[in-house]
């Protein structure tokens, strides 16, 4: 398989194949702020560093993927991803596994790695009972 | 922001619409096309390119030059020059640009431009690298490129409001009747009915085949000036009723659901004098279908969330007597050549508006609305543009 190189920024210690959610806060103002970013969104001011962050979310779209431009993933296709309403505040785009969770339900989000190794987000449905059938 | 007003347009024009050299692969570099164009448009005009003394241009294209290198490729020299990266917006912040440009006396004639190429693999390096929020946020996610996040937009619509992919087929399949009746458009010898669109196959569920556009070659401009020089050269013209843009709008909406067009679409028909009946013809970006209702939902020509009873009460083809929209086919029919794209909307209107669109001429048009989206970050566009354009008086 050809090799897929990510660079989503997240922090995932080297030898980890999971973490807890980290996001880049403001020292000052305490927003947080995603995507990775040099200063912070909300106050300008350069005081972000990596934080651990509340692991919930809600999920405001998925869609399954038939169809990548990456060979490394296209063997994996269907995928899903959804867009994610972090309790943190910003929105996210996250892998979404089991796939079948409802527009609307609970997810909790963590830092995992893809096939390829890269650290990416990663959204499971909080109430395994939300999901559709 | 301010709710004071922006000056008005008046005195400036727009003329010689040209649309040139689409095709579905190229090997030519975006400089072909551009400066293609700009031959075309001083052919248009009767001018010699020594007239020109401005010009705004957009291309994802140029790398390594920028648009003040393409001077000496086309052997032209300018008081006045733009580089406008603004995407599906670009072609109404050219002519917002262009227009004061004109008005204020830095420059008399400024041509519009927007080109790309289409070299096999093109399209994958450039939304692999297209922003830093996108490769650090949406393309590790399955690499699915603009797909991703408008398949996500169009979900949580469906989601909102119950609209369904009829209501989306409608517009594709329109704007495919359109299509077939412009030589240029890529895709204008292929029927689509709408079981063909719900039948096709899926790319990013709930976005099907038909709701993608295809990446393609082309180059689109036109000319702005004063309206005493269009009329001195026997051009016909149009002129701009009034004009807007915005970039990230309603940023704390979790899901892009609405832009720019409902913070000034309101405002915009004021400055212009005009109500929405009187908008003869619509051009919406329409990378996806979504995008183009949400357009046709923010500039007023549907109520919020109604979009089922709009498509399926109202024809948007050239020639249905309802609402005609995208009247070349848009991108979705026509291919979506880059930046260009994001000036075919003006210049389709500019057609429209002069009486020289040909086949797909829509009857007795007065004024036209273009909208332009443009530069999806990670999860949404965010550059929203508007304009009405209206007929000028004198070449009739």
């Amino acid at each position: 398989m050809s090799e897929f190189i990510a660079n989503t920024q997240l922090p995932l210690a080297v030898g980890t194949d999971s973490g807890p959610l980290l996001l880049q806060q403001c020292g000052e103002c305490h927003a947080v702020s995603y995507p990775p970013r040099e200063l912070c969104g909300h106050c300008l001011v350069d005081a972000l560093s990596w934080q651990p962050q509340p692991d919930a979310g809600q999920l405001l779209a998925t869609t399954t993927l038939h169809h990548s431009l990456e060979p490394a993933l296209q063997q994996q296709l269907p995928i899903v991803i959804g867009s994610i309403k972090l309790a943190a505040g910003p929105v996210a785009i996250a892998y979404l596994s089991p796939p079948s969770a409802a527009i609307g339900s609970a997810v909790t989000v963590t830092i995992g790695r893809d096939s390829a190794g890269n650290p990416v987000l990663q959204a499971r449905p909080t109430n395994p009972q939300e999901q559709q059938p | 922001m301010t709710d004071r007003p922006p000056n008005n347009y008046r005195d400036v024009v727009l003329a010689a619409p040209v649309s040139y050299g689409y095709s579905k692969q190229s090997d030519k570099p975006a400089r072909w096309f551009i400066g293609s164009v700009l031959r075309e448009l001083c052919r248009t005009a009767g001018i010699d390119k020594t007239a020109i003394d401005g010009a705004a241009i957009s291309s994802f294209g140029l790398a390594p030059d920028s648009v003040s290198f393409l001077t000496q490729h086309y052997g032209i020299s300018l008081r006045w020059l733009e580089q406008l990266p603004f995407g599906g917006a670009s072609g109404v912040i050219a002519l917002r640009r262009a227009a004061r440009a004109v008005q204020c006396g830095d420059a008399e004639i400024v041509a519009c431009i927007g080109g790309d190429s289409a070299a096999a693999g093109s399209f994958r390096e450039l939304v692999a690298d297209f922003s830093s929020f996108s490769n650090a946020a949406a393309y590790p996610y399955g690499a699915a490129g603009p797909n991703a996040p408008f398949a996500l937009i169009t979900a949580a619509y469906m989601e909102r409001y119950g609209v369904t992919r009829e209501a989306f087929g409608a517009l594709a399949v329109a704007q495919r009747y359109n299509a077939q009746h412009y030589p240029a458009a890529l895709l204008g010898d292929k029927p689509l009915s709408l079981d063909d669109y719900l039948n096709a196959r899926p790319i990013a569920a709930p976005l099907h085949l038909f709701d993608c556009v295809m990446p393609c070659a082309g180059g689109e401009g036109f000319l702005v000036m004063r309206e005493q020089r269009a009329i001195e050269l026997g051009l016909a013209y149009v002129t701009i009723a009034a004009a807007d843009e915005r970039h990230n709008a309603f940023a704390d909406d979790p899901v892009q659901l609405r832009s720019g067009w409902s913070e000034f679409g309101d405002q915009l028909y004021q400055r212009a004098g005009l109500g929405r009946a009187d908008i003869d013809l619509v051009q919406t970006y329409d990378d996806y279908p979504v995008i183009s209702a949400l357009q046709l939902e923010g500039l007023g020509f549907f109520g919020e969330g109604e979009f089922n009873q709009f498509a399926a009460s109202t024809a948007t083809t050239f020639d249905g007597g309802g609402l005609p929209h995208n009247t070349s086919g848009g991108q979705l029919s026509g291919g979506q050549a880059g930046s260009a794209a994001g000036y075919l909307g003006v210049v389709e209107t500019l057609r429209q508006l002069t009486g020289t669109a040909g086949a797909n001429q829509v009857a007795n048009a007065r004024h036209g609305l273009v909208s332009g989206y443009g530069m999806i970050n990670y999860d949404r566009g965010l550059c929203s543009t508007a304009c009405i354009l209206s007929r000028g008086g004198h070449h009739e």
